[in-house]
C-alpha cells in the first residue's frame, strides 16, 4: 500500500541518524567527510549534532511532563477508523484492552497536557540543512553571556571502533576537532574550527585509556599485608612510579595541544582600561589581516593570541606565527605585531590588576575525550564542563536570571551533607565529620547514615548546598531516575572516587556519569572527581575548596589555612598551630566567590602538590559564584 | 602576618590577593604605536597585492609546510609551565599553606572489593522498571493473558457505543481509494471509414 501525500511528508522528516548511539557515528562520518571536503562549517554542524543524542532527552525533568501526553481510551476510540471499529466489535482482546486503558484512567487524578516541548530540548531537531543548523547554532551561541567562550572538543570517526566497546573506542586513534563556537570576535565573527592530528595522538589515547585502571590497581593493596616496611616502601614507589607517568602522559597531552594551548584562555574581566586596549588590539589585528589577505579563520586565531600575548612564552609566540603561515615575511610581522601587543597587555595589566583576572570558559566536551585532563593545559584559567551544546542551552534558558558577568550566582547560607553513609570509611568519616561540624555548624548532617531517597530529593537537593563524601558518587542510594525527575536546586559537591566519570553500558552505547541525572534537574552546577583519588588526599582537597567558598557558621573559628594540619589528618583534630591563631573575624579576604578559580588553584597544585590528586577535579555545568563570602568585582 | 610564599613565588614578593589589597601603580609613558609601518618598511621584497600573497576569505590554516623547532623536552619538572602564571590573579594568589607532605599510610581508607565494584559500576538503565500505563498492562500480559481477560469481563464498565462519538477526523477521506486498472492489450484502431482513400 502506498501512502498518502501527508503521510509521505510526515515520514520524509524521520531520518536514522536521529535514532540511538548510531546517530553519533553517522554524525562524525559526515563531520569527517564535510572537513575533507573543505566544508569546515557543514563540518561544525555535524560535530554539534553528534554531541547530542535522542536518548539524552530521557534524563531531563522535562520528559515526566511528556509522557503525559499519551492519548487517552476515549481518543483512541474517537480516531479508529471504519476498519478498525469493525475489528474491534469481533476482537475481545482489543474490548479488554480498552477497559483496562479506562479504568486506569478513572483510578488517577487526569493531569493537563502541554501542548508545546520546549524548543530548547533539541533546537536543531526540525534542522536537515547544515547552513541552517549552523545559522541556528552561531544564534544560540551569541545569545549567551558575551563574558563566555565556548570551546568544543570533539573526537573524529574512527570505523575500526564502531561497534565496540568503550575501552576500546577511547583507546583507538583520531583527531581531536577543536572547534571555537563563541569566541572573542563572536559579535563579527562566525564560529571556527581547527583539526589536530598528529603523529603522537596514538600513543596518548592508548596510554590515556589505562590510567584509571594503573591507578587502582597499584592503590589496591591489602593493609594487613602492609605491615613490614619493606612492603610499605614498594607501594611508595610503585605509587611514585605512577606519578612520573602520569606527569609524562600530561606533557604528551601539553606538547599535541600546545600550537592552539592560547585558545583556552577566556576572555578578561572588563573594564575601561581593558575595553580600551581591546579595541586598540582588534584594530590593529584587522589592518594586518587586511593587509596580508588573511580570511576568518586567521583573524579569529590572531585576535585570541593578541588578546593573550603577555601570558605567552616567546617560544610559543613562534609556534602560533607559524601556525597562521607558511609565507616567512607574514610569519615574522605577525610576530613582531604580538611581540608589541604583550608589551601593551603587560602595560594594562600593571595598571589595571583587574585586567590579570579572566572569565570563565565553558568546554563542550565530546565524551569520548571527557576522560583528558583538559583544565591542565592552561591551570590558571576557570573552566567549566557541559556534555553538550544543548546542555548548555539549557541549562542557560532556566538559570539566566541568576547569571551575572557570565557567572551563575547563589547566595548560599544552609546546606546538606552525606558523609560515609556506608560508615566504612573509619579515617575519611572521622575528618570530614570534625571539619563539617567545626565550620559548618549550622548545616544539617548526616554522618555514618543511608540516607533514603525521600531525604535526598525533597530535602539535600532542595538546600543552597549539597555535599556528599563517600562511596563513588551517590548513585548507589538515591536511583538516578528519581533525581532527574525531580528539581535540583543546590549546588551539588560529590566527593568520591569516579564521581563524575562518564561509564558505559554495553556495546557503544552512550556514555553518562552521575551529573547526567543532576543536569537533568536543572542543577546549576557539579563538582566531582574523573579518577579515583586516596581518601586522605581528597579530604585535604574538599575541605579547602568547601572552607574558601562558603562561610563558615560561626566567625569565631580559626581559618583553615591557619590548621594545624597533622592532627586533623590522623586524628580529627582540629586546633591552632601556635598560640596567636587568628579567627575569621580578622581575615576579610580568606573566601573566594568563583568556585571555577579556587578549582583552578587546585589544578595548579596549591592544595596538593602531586599530579594524580589535584587534576581529577572539574566543575560541570554553569560557572558558580557564592554570594554570600563575595560580591562579583565587576 | 608574615606571608607565608609557597614554592611558585621563592623570590617573588607578591602581595596575597592583588586585586583587593593592591593600589593601582602610576601609569607610565605608553609606548609610541606604528611598529607596523616600522615593520612594512623593514621587511625586504614584501609586495602588496601579488598573486602570492593573494588567499581566498575562510581560507583554512593548514599544517605548516615549515617544521616548526620543537623544544626538545627530556623531563619536565611539576613547577615547569608553559604560561607564565606568577603574574595573573590565580597564578600569583597564595593560600597560605604550609605543605608538608604527610604519610598517611597508616590513615588511609584503602579500597577494598566492595568500593571496587560500587565506583566502577556502569550507570543502570531503569527506564523499564515501574512506569505507569501500559507497562502496567504489559506487565499483566506477560504473567497471566488468560486471568486477565477473565478479569476483565466481569468489571462493570459504561458501554462503548460507536455511534455516539463523533468523528475526530474525516475518516472517509483517509480511506484510499481502490485503483481501477484495465488491461487493454490492443490499442484502438483508427477510424477509418471517414477517410477517402485516393488510389
Amino acid at each position: 500500500m502506498l501512502e498518502t501525500g501527508d503521510e509521505a511528508e510526515m515520514l520524509a522528516g524521520f531520518t536514522s541518524s536521529d535514532v540511538g548511539p548510531e546517530a553519533k557515528e553517522y554524525n562524525l562520518l559526515r563531520a569527517d567527510e564535510e572537513y575533507r571536503n573543505g566544508n569546515v562549517e557543514h563540518s561544525i554542524y555535524y560535530q554539534v549534532k553528534a554531541q547530542f543524542q535522542s536518548t539524552d532527552l530521557r534524563y531531563l525533568t522535562e520528559s515526566a511532563e511528556l509522557e503525559n501526553q499519551r492519548p487517552t481510551a476515549e481518543e483512541l476510540i474517537k480516531s479508529a477508523t471504519k476498519l478498525e471499529k469493525k475489528d474491534y466489535k469481533s476482537k475481545k482482546f482489543l474490548q479488554n484492552i480498552i477497559k483496562y486503558l479506562q479504568q486506569m484512567e478513572q483510578e488517577k487524578q487526569p493531569k493537563k497536557p502541554i501542548n508545546e516541548i520546549p524548543e530548547y530540548l533539541d533546537f536543531l531537531d526540525d534542522v536537515q540543512d547544515p547552513t541552517e543548523g549552523l545559522t541556528r547554532i552561531s544564534e544560540k551561541c551569541n545569545s549567551l553571556p558575551q563574558e563566555w567562550c565556548v570551546l568544543q572538543l570533539c573526537k573524529s570517526f574512527n570505523p575500526a571502533t564502531t561497534y565496540s566497546v568503550f575501552n576500546e573506542i577511547i583507546a583507538s586513534d583520531g583527531a581531536i576537532y577543536l572547534t571555537l563556537l563563541r569566541h572573542c570576535r563572536s559579535s563579527q565573527l562566525g564560529p571556527i574550527c581547527l583539526k589536530i592530528s598528529n603523529e603522537n595522538t596514538a600513543n596518548l589515547f592508548r596510554e590515556y585509556s589505562t590510567l584509571v585502571e594503573r591507578f587502582r590497581r597499584v592503590v589496591t593493596v591489602d593493609p594487613l599485608n602492609m605491615k613490614g616496611k619493606e612492603a610499605k616502601q614498594k607501594y611508595w614507589e610503585e605509587l611514585n612510579g605512577f606519578d612520573t607517568f602520569q606527569q609524562k602522559l600530561l606533557a604528551d597531552f601539553r606538547d599535541i595541544i600546545s600550537p592552539y594551548s592560547f585558545l583556552f584562555f577566556g576572555k578578561r574581566y572588563d573594564c575601561t582600561v581593558v575595553q580600551k586596549q581591546i579595541k586598540a588590539t582588534y584594530t590593529r589585528v584587522d589592518d594586518f589581516c587586511l593587509l596580508n589577505q588573511w580570511g576568518t579563520h586567521q583573524r579569529v586565531l590572531l585576535s585570541q593570541a593578541a588578546s593573550h600575548a603577555n601570558r605567552l612564552e616567546i617560544a610559543d609566540l613562534k609556534l602560533i606565527c607559524y601556525e597562521l603561515s607558511s609565507n616567512e615575511n607574514e610569519i615574522q610581522s605577525a610576530y613582531e605585531l604580538l611581540k608589541g601587543l604583550a608589551s601593551d597587555w603587560a602595560e594594562v595589566e600593571e595598571r589595571q590588576p583587574l585586567a590579570s583576572r579572566r572569565f570563565p570558559i565553558i568546554l563542550v566536551v565530546d565524551e569520548r575525550l571527557d576522560h583528558l585532563h583538559w583544565e591542565q593545559l592552561v591551570t590558571v584559567q576557570e573552566f567549566s564542563r557541559v556534555k553538550s551544546l544543548h546542555c548548555l542551552w539549557r541549562l542557560f534558558q532556566n538559570h539566566k536570571s541568576n547569571i551575572k558577568h557570565g557567572y551563575y550566582t547563589t547566595n548560599i547560607k544552609r546546606g546538606m551533607c552525606v558523609i560515609n553513609p556506608d560508615a566504612d570509611l573509619v579515617n575519611s568519616g572521622r575528618r570530614l565529620r570534625s571539619f563539617f561540624e567545626y565550620w559548618l555548624s549550622q548545616w544539617q548532617h548526616l554522618f555514618e547514615t543511608v540516607p533514603n531517597e525521600e531525604v535526598m530529593v525533597k530535602q539535600a537537593l532542595q538546600a543552597d548546598c549539597f555535599v556528599y563524601a563517600g562511596h563513588g558518587s551517590g548513585l548507589q542510594y538515591v536511583n538516578g531516575r528519581i533525581i532527574c525527575r525531580a528539581r535540583v536546586r543546590s549546588v551539588v559537591f560529590l566527593f568520591g572516587c569516579d564521581s563524575t566519570r562518564m561509564l558505559g553500558t554495553g556495546l557503544y552505547s552512550a556514555l553518562y556519569g552521575a551529573h547526567d541525572y543532576y543536569h537533568g534537574a536543572l542543577c546549576p552546577s557539579i563538582v566531582g572527581t574523573l579518577m579515583p583519588a586516596l581518601d586522605g588526599n581528597m579530604d585535604t582537597v574538599s575541605v579547602t575548596i568547601l572552607s574558601r567558598w562558603l562561610a563558615p557558621g560561626d566567625n569565631k573559628v580559626i581559618p583553615w589555612t591557619h590548621i594545624d594540619r597533622v592532627p586533623w589528618l590522623k586524628n580529627g583534630i582540629i586546633k591552632g598551630k601556635d598560640e596567636t591563631t587568628p579567627t575569621m573575624n580578622d581575615q576579610p579576604n580568606y573566601h573566594l566567590g568563583s568556585l571555577c578559580s579556587i578549582l583552578s588553584l587546585v589544578q595548579q597544585g596549591k592544595v596538593e602538590p602531586n599530579i594524580y590528586n589535584c587534576c581529577i577535579y572539574v566543575c560541570r555545568g554553569l560557572p558558580a559564584w557564592n554570594l554570600a563570602v563575595e560580591k562579583l568585582p565587576l | 602576618m608574615d606571608q607565608i610564599l609557597n614554592k611558585e613565588n621563592t623570590g617573588i614578593n607578591l602581595p596575597a590577593n592583588p586585586i583587593k589589597n593592591g593600589v593601582p601603580t602610576n601609569s607610565v609613558l605608553k609606548k609610541p604605536l606604528g611598529n607596523l609601518d616600522n615593520v612594512m618598511h623593514q621587511t625586504p621584497g614584501i609586495t602588496p597585492f601579488k598573486s602570492t600573497s593573494l588567499k581566498l576569505e575562510g581560507s583554512i590554516a593548514k599544517l605548516s609546510l615549515r617544521k616548526a623547532p620543537k623544544q626538545n623536552v627530556v623531563s619536565r619538572d611539576r613547577e615547569e609551565v608553559r604560561y607564565k602564571t606568577n603574574s595573573c590573579f590565580l597564578g600569583a594568589y597564595v593560600l597560605n599553606c604550609e605543605y608538608r607532605v604527610v604519610n598517611l599510610f597508616n590513615y588511609t581508607d584503602f579500597p577494598n572489593e566492595k568500593c571496587l565494584k560500587n565506583c566502577s559500576k556502569p550507570v543502570t538503565e531503569t527506564w523499564s522498571e515501574n512506569q505507569e500505563g501500559y507497562e502496567g498492562l504489559l506487565d499483566q500480559l506477560y504473567l497471566d493473558l488468560r486471568t486477565l481477560e477473565n478479569n476483565l469481563e466481569n468489571r462493570c464498565l459504561p458501554p462503548l457505543d460507536f455511534t455516539d462519538l463523533p468523528y475526530i477526523y474525516n475518516t472517509e477521506n483517509m480511506e484510499p481509494a481502490e485503483p481501477e486498472y484495465l488491461l487493454n492489450l490492443y490499442p484502438p484502431l483508427p477510424n477509418l471509414e471517414g477517410i477517402d482513400v485516393l488510389f
